[in-house]
């Protein structure tokens, strides 16, 4: 399980990362983390999924209300928020195109 | 119920077929270098890569392959899904901006072209070009059993044909990939995706709205279910009719190999500015998360309305979407949702074959240091080698849409997802690492997706041979790096080292 849980999060940071450096991405990232600990606990330390909420046991309405939206929103916004900064500001992509070589037909070859 | 007596479904598929007709000859005359062939000429905005990435990820799987899981194994079967709310930003940071990036540098249309310029390594691209194929052929397979199931009910030919019904709505189903696959679907390209993914919305909202609706409203639904002999309680909780290492295998699968499907990764090729991969995830996830709606829609209430008797149980869990359609829908929902239901298969297909051929005109070629004349010719016979060999897998499967799309999905994630994640981020991963990871993942998958159905490993089934393969490719990864980079790291060329580091 541990597994299926802190390797997305080692990668989102190994992804996000700049330099050795997250920013304050590290706030969103150990958000969801603290989400989904609980999320997990939940699931799997419950009785019969817990007490009904929603007319469903409250393991499975967090998987549902909590445990999908949550991160969605998280996630998202703190990518979109933190992209000129720590994504691709307009001068890496610069940096990028300068280092395209010469020869390469970017725009491929015509038919 | 006679398909004649409910015209206006057969009328939404021939719609629905023209409208991608006339949009694949729109785009056809579009086209006009290879870069508009493969990669849409790189001018499609964020809302238009969102779309057609989910279009591309959501199949016949989710449509009917979702609620039949969850009426053979309850709600455990969220564990699917429960991933999306963070996979559309893991794919932003690890892989999206690289790939893009690379596009700017190199000539980069397929997943192994990107592997090619990242490890300058042909036995990497060749392995992972094998690797595609492989897996394209499990998720065409997976695409024509929901499309079988879908005719076979439509067309009622369980009825009139006994047990040879569904082999002939699979045959129907193929001369309809086929022709759409070879004629249409290559030309048609990204944009039939962005109108497929547009009606999968439509069709996913309106079908959970009628499902509550139909199934008495929600709290009704839950509670038909908890009280009923057939489903339980049990039905409803997160591990209630499967063991907790099933349900973890699927979050595992999905939750990473998300990072290596070829099929969406390629959509990223195609944004237009690499800056506007700002909102991707918001775009992608929110798309996704809306089109899951008929899964839960569905897999909550077809067993409901069984446990209330107004519908008998099922013969096979498959049925369960067009067993509401046919049965409940109005029909024109039921013409839209079956609109729908062909869109995600045909986005899902035409992204397969469009990827089958690329692997053999493209990938293979290259990888062995040739290049083929008469590209067009032999993308159209790997077209039909293709959808044949998933033809056959489809009709001896013997098993749920679910299962089959697990194994291609697995087989994707196992093989690609290390080498692209890790290896896009990590300049220390060595060409090595990721043609032992590509071929680990690969052969680990097939070979005990082979071993568990054959009964030799019995335990070994559901998710957990992907599972294993996704954990073992990952492992392979860092131990052959561990052994061949660690003290020094590759040599990467100039563009490529720009791209890492950007």
């Amino acid at each position: 399980m541990s597994g299926g849980v802190v390797l997305p999060l080692a990668l989102m940071v190994l992804g996000a990362a700049r330099r050795g450096r997250l920013g304050r991405l590290w706030l969103p990232l150990v958000a969801i983390a603290l989400v989904f600990a609980f999320g997990w606990w939940a699931i799997l330390a419950l009785p019969q999924g817990g007490p009904d909420v929603a007319g469903l046991p409250l393991a499975t309405a967090l998987m549902i209300f909590v445990l999908i939206p949550l991160p969605l929103v998280v996630t998202g916004l703190a990518y979109a928020l933190t992209f000129d900064r720590l994504g691709l500001a307009p001068e890496d992509l610069e940096r990028v195109r300068s280092a395209r070589r010469p020869e390469t037909p970017v725009g491929g070859a015509e038919t | 119920m006679p398909i004649l007596d409910r015209p206006l479904i057969v009328l939404s598929a021939l719609v629905y077929f023209l409208a991608c007709g006339a949009l694949g000859v729109w785009s056809l005359r579009r086209t006009r270098s290879a870069r508009d062939f493969w990669v849409a000429g790189q001018g499609l905005g964020v809302l238009f890569t969102g779309l057609a990435t989910m279009a591309a990820a959501f199949s016949g799987f989710v449509f009917l392959g979702g609620p039949g899981l969850t009426y053979r194994i309850g709600l455990t079967s969220l564990f699917i899904n429960l991933s999306v709310g963070f996979t559309p930003a893991l794919l932003g940071w690890t892989v999206a901006k690289r790939l893009r990036l690379l596009a700017e540098v190199r000539e980069v249309y397929t997943i192994p072209d990107a592997i090619l310029a990242r490890y300058g390594s042909r036995a990497a691209s060749g392995a992972a070009a094998v690797a595609v194929l492989v897996g394209s052929v499990g998720y065409l397979g997976a695409q024509l059993l929901a499309l079988g199931t879908l005719i076979e009910a439509v067309l009622g030919l369980r009825a009139s044909l006994g047990a040879w019904g569904f082999p002939v709505a699979v045959a129907i189903g193929l001369s309809v990939l086929l022709f759409y696959g070879v004629a249409g679907g290559m030309m048609a390209g990204v944009y039939t995706d962005v109108f497929q993914g547009t009606l999968m919305l439509l069709a996913a909202v309106a079908v959970f709205c009628y499902a509550m609706s139909a199934g008495g409203g929600w709290g009704h639904v839950v509670h038909s279910i908890a009280a009923s002999p057939r489903f339980g309680r049990q039905f409803l909780e997160p591990l209630g009719k499967t063991p907790a290492l099933t349900a973890l295998g699927f979050f595992f699968v999905f939750g990473l190999g998300v990072l290596g499907q070829p099929h969406m990764l390629h959509k990223f090729y195609m944004i237009k500015d690499p800056r506007r991969l700002k909102w991707l995830p918001l775009v992608l996830g929110g798309s996704q998360v809306l089109c899951l709606l008929i899964w839960l829609g569905l897999g909550l209430a077809v067993p409901a309305l069984v446990a209330q008797g107004k519908l008998a149980s099922l013969v096979r869990p498959d049925d369960a979407t067009p067993a509401f359609l046919l049965g409940f829908a109005p029909e024109p929902l039921a013409g839209l949702a079956v609109a729908g239901i062909l869109a995600a298969i045909m986005s899902t297909a035409d992204s397969f074959t469009n990827l089958g051929a690329a692997v053999v005109v493209r990938d293979l070629p290259k990888a062995l240091g040739r290049q083929l004349s008469r590209e067009l010719l032999w993308g159209r016979i790997a077209t039909v080698g293709v959808t044949l060999a998933a033809a056959l897998l489809a009709v001896f499967y013997n098993d749920l849409i679910a299962l089959l799309g697990t194994f291609a999905f697995g087989t994707f994630g196992a093989a690609l997802a290390p080498s692209l994640a890790i290896g896009l981020n990590w300049k220390r991963v060595t060409a090595k690492a990721a043609t032992a990871s590509i071929v680990t993942g690969t052969v680990l998958c097939l070979g005990l997706e082979i071993l568990g159905r054959q009964k030799i490993l019995p335990h070994v089934s559901g998710p957990l041979p992907a599972a294993i393969a996704l954990a073992a490719s990952f492992t392979v990864l860092l131990a052959v790096t561990g052994l061949t980079g660690w003290r020094r790291a590759p040599n990467l060329d100039d563009d490529v080292l720009a791209v890492m580091e950007a």
